[in-house]
C-alpha cells in the first residue's frame, strides 16, 4: 500500500524540526530519506512508526488514515542502528516472536533466507555484529509488515558487512514486496538501494527524484558516476588507460593528484562536471582516460 | 586490591554480625505464628505497591523530560534527604485523623516511605539500561502491553525486579519505630518481637525470633530464583511453538 504524508509538521516545544512535509512512498518501493545530522530525517520515520505524534498534518496507509493510530496498530516494523534483539530469546525465538503464528520450519526458512541457517538454537551474544543485525531483519521481515522503516541500520557496520546487508535487504523487500523507507546520511546508500530520494535539510524537503536523476543535478550526490545507467561510488571505480569492460565512460585527464602515497587525477566529464578517480596507472595530462568499475 | 582479599572483606562484613546472634538451639515459638503471617502478607503487599508504583514511575523518569517529571523525581527522592521518621510523625498525625493508625493499611502505606525511593531509583535505572530504543522495538513487535510484559519486558527487567523484592524485603523487615508508631503495637511485625527481648535480656528468646529476620529474606530470594526462572522457561517454550494456542 502507499504511504502519504501531506503537510506534515513537528515542534519539540519552542523548536519547529519539520516543515510542511509532503512525499509519497509507493506500494513496494524503497525510498530513501537522505540528509545531514539533525535534518529531521529520523523524526519523519518516527512519526511515520507512531513513534512521535504529528503536530499537524496527516499520514495515510493507503486509504486509512494513521496520523493518530497507536504503533502497534499501524502493521510497521523498524530496523534502528543496533540489532535490538531480546538476550533471554534464542535468535529462533526472536524471530518467532515477530511472527503471528508460525512453526518451527518457518523460523528457520527465514534464518536460511538471511544466511543464518542452523543458528536458530544460538543466543544473541554468540552471534557477531552483522549476524545480529541480520537476525534483527528476519525477525522485522517474519511478521509480514506493511511498511519496513530502516533507521540507518549498517551505521554500526563495517563496509563489506554493510554492503551485504543492504543487498540482503533490498533482495528480501523486493521478493517480499515491502514497502520500504529508510533513513541514512550516506549517499551511497542511498544510491545503492532506493527507487526514489528525498533530500532533507533543516526540517525540509530540499530535492527529490529518482538516484539518477539526482546524481545528475545535486552536488550533494556528485561523488559518483554512472555507467550503463547504474550508479557506483567514486571509490567503487577507477581510471584506466583502455575499457576493460562494458561499464565505461570517457572522460579527460585534467590534473594529477598524489595524496598520501596514492594516485588521484581530476578527470573532466562530456558534462564539463569534474571528478576526482583513484587509480594504479601514470597518465599525463590532457590524456584520454576511462572510467570504469573496479573488478570484485 | 586483590579480588579474593576483597571476598573475603564482604563476606566477613556480612557473617561476624551473624555469629553472635544465631541461637544453638532453635524451637518455633507458637505465639510468632500471627507475627510471621502479618510479617509475609505485609512484605508481599508492600512489594507489589512497590513493583507496581515504581515501575510507571521509573519509566517515566527514565524517558520523559521536562520540569514536571523533574519536580516529581524530587518530592519522590524526598524520604532519602528527609528523616523518614520525622515524616512518618507527619503521617502519623494524618493517619489519626483517616483512622488509619493501628491498622494494618496504615504501616503499609507508610512502609512505602522507606522503600519507594530506592524502587523508583532501580526501576529508572534499569529503564534507562534497556534504552528507549528497545522499549520502543518492544512496542512494535508485541502491541498487547500484558504479554509484552510477559514475554519481554519482566524477563529483561529480571535483575531491576528482583533487586526491588529483596530491597524492599528487608526494608520493611527491620522497620521498627515506623512499625512501632503507626502499628501502635496493634500491627505485629517480627521487628517487633524481636527488639523488646534484646533489650528485655531474654537472649534465648531474641535470637530464636532473628532469625527469622534472617531467613524471610532467604527464602523469598530463593523464591523468586525458581519462579524467574520458571518464568523465562515459559516464555521460551511458548516461543518454541509448544503452547500456539496461548499466544493467539
Amino acid at each position: 500500500m502507499d504511504v502519504t504524508i501531506q503537510h506534515v509538521n513537528k515542534t519539540f516545544g519552542q523548536t519547529k524540526v519539520l516543515h510542511e512535509i509532503d512525499l509519497t512512498i509507493p506500494s513496494g518501493r524503497c525510498v530513501a530519506l537522505i540528509g545531514p545530522s539533525g535534518s529531521g530525517k529520523t523524526t519523519l520515520l518516527r512519526l511515520i512508526a507512531g513513534l512521535e505524534k504529528v503536530s499537524s498534518g496527516s499520514i495515510h496507509f493507503g486509504a486509512t488514515e494513521v496520523t493518530r493510530v497507536a504503533p502497534n496498530q499501524r502493521g510497521v516494523t523498524m530496523l534502528f542502528q543496533r540489532p535490538l534483539l531480546f538476550p533471554h530469546l534464542t535468535v529462533g525465538q526472536n524471530v518467532r516472536l515477530g511472527m503471528q503464528a508460525g512453526h518451527k520450519q518457518e523460523v528457520e526458512q527465514w534464518l536460511d533466507r538471511v544466511g543464518l541457517t542452523g543458528r536458530a538454537d544460538a543466543f544473541v551474544h554468540e552471534l557477531s555484529g552483522g549476524e545480529q543485525q541480520r537476525a534483527s531483519l528476519a525477525r522485522a521481515l517474519a511478521s509480514q509488515p506493511n511498511f519496513l522503516l530502516l533507521d540507518e541500520p549498517f551505521s554500526s557496520l563495517d563496509l563489506p558487512r554493510r554492503r551485504e546487508l543492504r543487498t540482503l535487504i533490498r533482495r528480501l523487500t523486493e521478493a517480499q514486496g515491502v514497502t520500504t523507507l529508510f533513513v541514512t546520511h550516506d549517499r551511497e546508500e542511498a544510491m545503492a538501494m532506493a527507487d526514489y530520494v528525498y533530500v532533507m535539510e533543516q526540517g525540509h524537503i530540499i530535492d527529490q527524484g529518482k538516484p539518477v536523476q539526482l546524481a545528475e543535478k545535486s552536488p550533494f550526490f556528485g561523488d559518483g558516476v554512472h555507467l550503463n545507467g547504474e550508479w557506483y561510488p567514486l571509490s567503487e571505480v577507477k581510471l584506466v588507460l583502455r575499457p576493460t569492460n562494458d561499464l565505461q565512460e570517457r572522460v579527460t585527464i585534467t590534473k594529477e593528484l598524489i595524496q598520501y602515497g596514492v594516485r588521484f587525477y581530476e578527470v573532466e566529464r562530456d558534462t564539463e562536471e569534474r571528478l576526482v578517480v583513484q587509480t594504479t596507472e601514470t597518465f599525463e595530462e590532457t590524456m584520454t582516460a576511462y572510467i570504469v568499475r573496479k573488478e570484485g | 586490591m586483590k579480588p579474593i582479599f576483597v571476598k573475603g572483606l564482604v563476606g566477613l562484613v556480612v557473617l561476624l554480625p551473624l555469629i553472635g546472634i544465631l541461637p544453638s538451639t532453635f524451637a518455633f515459638n507458637p505465639r510468632l505464628l500471627d507475627t510471621l503471617t502479618t510479617t509475609i502478607t505485609m512484605i508481599v503487599a508492600v512489594t507489589l505497591l512497590n513493583h507496581l508504583i515504581g515501575y510507571g514511575a521509573g519509566k517515566a523518569i527514565a524517558f520523559k523530560t521536562g520540569r514536571t517529571t523533574r519536580l516529581m523525581e524530587l518530592l519522590i527522592s524526598l524520604p532519602l534527604f528527609l528523616p523518614v521518621l520525622l515524616l512518618s510523625f507527619g503521617l502519623y498525625l494524618t493517619w489519626i485523623r483517616l483512622g488509619l493508625a493501628d491498622q494494618f493499611l496504615g504501616v503499609l502505606l507508610v512502609l512505602l516511605l522507606p522503600t519507594l525511593p530506592y524502587t523508583i531509583r532501580i526501576y529508572t535505572n534499569g529503564f534507562q539500561t534497556l534504552g528507549e530504543q528497545m522499549m520502543e522495538q518492544m512496542v512494535l513487535i508485541e502491541p498487547n502491553r500484558f504479554k509484552r510484559f510477559f514475554f519481554l519486558t519482566g524477563p529483561m527487567m529480571r535483575s531491576s525486579l528482583q533487586s526491588v523484592t529483596l530491597l524492599v524485603t528487608v526494608i520493611a523487615l527491620s522497620q521498627y519505630a515506623l512499625v512501632t508508631l503507626i502499628g501502635g503495637g496493634v500491627v505485629r511485625m517480627i521487628a517487633l518481637e524481636a527488639f523488646p527481648l534484646y533489650s528485655g535480656n531474654s537472649l534465648g528468646a531474641a535470637k530464636e525470633a532473628t532469625i527469622w529476620l534472617i531467613a524471610l529474606p532467604f527464602w523469598i530470594y530463593f523464591v523468586q530464583l525458581i519462579l524467574f526462572f520458571i518464568w523465562v522457561q515459559l516464555v521460551r517454550r511458548l516461543l518454541d511453538g509448544r503452547y500456539d494456542s496461548a499466544r493467539k
